[in-house]
């Protein structure tokens, strides 16, 4: 025994192997990473993307997210996870590749200055390995582990070039200040909000349409609108009876044409009865969804449902102000 | 170079330190005691929440249970394994993509090579595969032993705290789920686990151990063929088939029955839209006609369950039935709290229906409310009537 024991005995206690990181590092080829962490739940990572700087501070459950397209968001794990913790942050924790990968020492060199044992990791499965922080395809990767605190200082496309381990970090590090004032947008899962379709009536902006053409059996099992106040959407489920043998979902307002047309990629646009409509089908093996969404006087509308295509878009084009 | 590092090269090499393995041993575990360390790793893990079918049925209950296994394995594809489940022995054994089983219940059974069935190996085999469990648990040597005549390390392994998030947590679910620790030894040349002994709050709950182990015997070609008692056929497993409601009318030769207006979850409750409903194949062995079976999901935790056949489904052993008017009513033990059922007939199609979390007068106002399910899509209209 030799290497592959040391290697496997520091990866094993690199859980344990400091207390806080400030480091430095590069991603796909050069995109400049900057990272601060103290154990167990504080960190910011820096990341300069093509688009801008993406700042990220955890602290605790608490999250806050400076985003170069996406803006100013903070949140708490407890009600919305930020799945996003910076790339070079997983690079401390390669004990996932204890279990799931097979580890073979390939050699020695350095790393930002460091001695590493250079190793090879490939999914024990054969397969693909998809585990906290590590996605390893069938051929694995080499990762270059720390001789002495464990981590890897460098995976695939990323690496360390810089670091210190157990230095002090202001506690402001892991606050956020967002430029000129700004409010992030507060990343909260609130429950929405079930109401009747005369209460929806009154409490959104915008005219509720419906569809004035429905399966046969149809009836209205819910009407919610979003949690935030005032809502700029309305979401209606029917259910098509006897036997709840199909349903019809609805939505409408602002939000439908904020967030739909790039939530999907695969939309196709079709003209009927001279009207634009984006479509879409979704298929596995025991299941269909058809979908289309239509604009009118800037409110978007998704009618989509197990029906054909057909029966959808017919609904789709179907929809009237609520009297 | 410290015996931790030895011990964790030992445990991550261990399935390239031998080529095959020939095994048999028991596995004994505390019923109740197995259930409350199940339930607290389920609870430890971040929004961790669990249903649980069985407890406190009015089935046969045992405290302790021990029970035989063997394993033969010849990586990396091929295994033979004879274990118990329930109290019956089964036999698998896998050739790569392929299975074949036999036992009492379920009789000769092969997956064809189809890989979407797989087929368990019994308790023997997480003893084995000892790599999976280093990212889950703090490892400590406790000393050296001989186990089975074979040198051997005495090892305390404790699950780690810091995974709230449960990723590992299935890595020691062969083990015993919910352990504060286990003591295990490790085979000190293969780094296979002769034993693992699970404890909660100092109590043991789950034993794995070998009682005879063979390393890199020639195993014969027979150990990895299956013949079936009495040389019967081996019965390809058929799944069961998800059919959406619109479509189910016309798979089936008899007619479909559905209630009216099925409940639907309250405002408050999370929404599932099911309208699919499974196909079940006759199952001769246990007297089990071909039964579709539709769930409606009401919410708070009620699902009507209808299942439905051509023939009359059989009475379930803790099942009891008693005529009232034109129906058969009663409940079904083999849970607790007890379903309630309904059985009829109607247009020829023997219904039940089952309810969790209902009573029995709300299913048998739904049972009054069976109608035909239409065949083929609805068709559109206009209910404002234009």
């Amino acid at each position: 025994m030799g290497l592959l024991g040391d290697a496997l005995e520091a990866i094993y206690e690199s859980r344990w192997s400091f207390q806080s990181l400030v480091g430095a590092g590069v991603a796909n080829g050069g995109r400049r990473l900057r990272l601060w962490v103290v154990r167990p739940d504080r960190l910011r990572s820096e990341d300069e993307t093509d688009d801008g700087a993406l700042i990220i501070v955890h602290a605790g459950t608490g999250w806050w997210m400076s985003h170069p397209k996406h803006g100013s968001h903070a949140g708490n794990d407890d009600e919305a996870t930020l799945g996003n913790r910076g790339a070079l942050v997983d690079l401390l924790d390669p004990t996932p590749l204890l279990g799931l990968a097979r580890l073979e020492v390939i050699g020695e060199e350095e790393v930002a200055g460091r001695a590493v044992i250079r190793m090879r990791a490939t999914p024990r499965s054969g397969e693909e390995i998809h585990a906290p922080g590590w996605s390893i395809g069938p051929d694995g990767i080499e990762v270059a582990i720390d001789r002495d605190r464990g981590i890897a200082l460098r995976a695939g496309s990323i690496r360390y070039t810089h670091m210190v381990f157990d230095a002090d970090i202001p506690a402001e590090t892991f606050s956020m200040e967002f430029p000129g004032g700004e409010i992030p947008k507060e990343a909260r899962v609130l429950p929405p909000r079930p109401v009747s379709l005369e209460q929806a009536k009154d409490l959104v902006g915008f005219p509720i349409l419906v569809p004035s053409a429905l399966p046969e059996g149809s009836r209205l099992v819910r009407c919610v609108l979003p949690a935030e106040d005032p809502a700029d959407g309305v979401h209606l489920s029917y259910v098509v009876d006897p036997g709840a043998r199909s349903f019809v979902e609805v939505s409408v307002g602002p939000r439908v044409l904020a967030e739909e047309p790039s939530a999907w990629p695969d939309w196709r646009v079709v003209r009927e009865g001279g009207v634009d409509l984006r479509v879409r089908e979704d298929r596995g093996e025991s299941w269909y969804r058809a979908t289309a969404l239509v604009e009118r006087d800037r409110i978007g509308m998704v009618v989509s449902s197990a029906l054909s295509l057909d029966a959808v878009v017919a609904m789709a084009l179907s929809l009237e102000p609520l009297p | 170079m410290s015996e931790l590092a030895d011990l964790l090269e030992l445990l991550h090499t261990s399935d390239s330190r031998w080529r095959t393995l020939r095994a048999s041993g028991r596995h004994w575990w505390h019923a109740p005691r197995t259930l409350q360390a199940f339930e607290r790793g389920i609870r430890s893990r971040r929004g961790g929440r669990t249903v649980l079918f069985g407890r406190e049925a009015e089935t046969e209950e045992y405290a302790e249970r021990e029970e035989p296994w063997r394993l033969w394995l010849a990586p990396p594809d091929r295994v033979r394994a004879e274990f118990l489940a329930g109290d019956e022995t089964v036999t698998a054994v896998i050739d790569g993509d392929t299975w074949w089983s036999s036992s009492p219940s379920y009789g000769a059974r092969t997956n064809q090579g189809d890989p979407r069935h797989s087929h368990g190996t019994g308790p023997g085999e997480p003893l084995v595969h000892t790599a999976g469990i280093l990212p889950a648990v703090r490892l400590a040597i406790e000393g050296t032993v001989r186990v089975l005549g074979r040198p051997a390390l005495g090892v305390r392994a404790t699950p780690l705290p810091e995974d709230p998030e449960g990723h590992w947590h299935g890595s020691l679910h062969g083990l015993g789920s919910g352990a504060d620790a286990y003591d295990l030894i490790v085979d000190a040349e293969v780094g296979v686990l002769l034993r693992s002994e699970a404890f909660l709050d100092g109590e043991p709950f789950k034993v794995l151990e070998m009682h005879e182990v063979v390393f890199d015997a020639e195993l014969p070609p027979e150990t990895f063929v299956l013949e079936a008692p009495g040389g019967e056929p081996f019965e390809r497993v058929v799944e069961d088939r998800l059919v959406p409601l619109q479509e189910l009318q016309d798979q089936l030769p008899f007619t479909v029955l559905v209630p009216a207006h099925p409940p639907m979850p309250g405002p408050e409750d999370r929404f599932e839209l099911g309208e699919r409903a499974s196909i079940m194949p006759a199952n001769p062995r246990h007297e089990m006609p071909t039964l579709v079976q539709i769930p409606y999901f009401a919410g708070a935790g009620r699902v009507l369950t209808l299942r439905e056949s051509a023939e009359p489904l059989p009475v379930r052993r803790h099942q009891e039935l008693r005529p009232q008017g034109d129906l058969m009513v009663g409940e079904d033990r083999t849970v607790h709290p007890a379903r309630p059922n309904v059985r009829l007939v109607q247009n020829g199609t023997h219904v039940e229906l089952e309810g969790v979390g209902m009573t029995l007068d709300e299913l048998v106002s739904i049972a009054r409310s069976l109608v035909a399910l239409p065949s083929g899509p609805p068709f559109l209209a206009h209910p404002a009537g234009d």
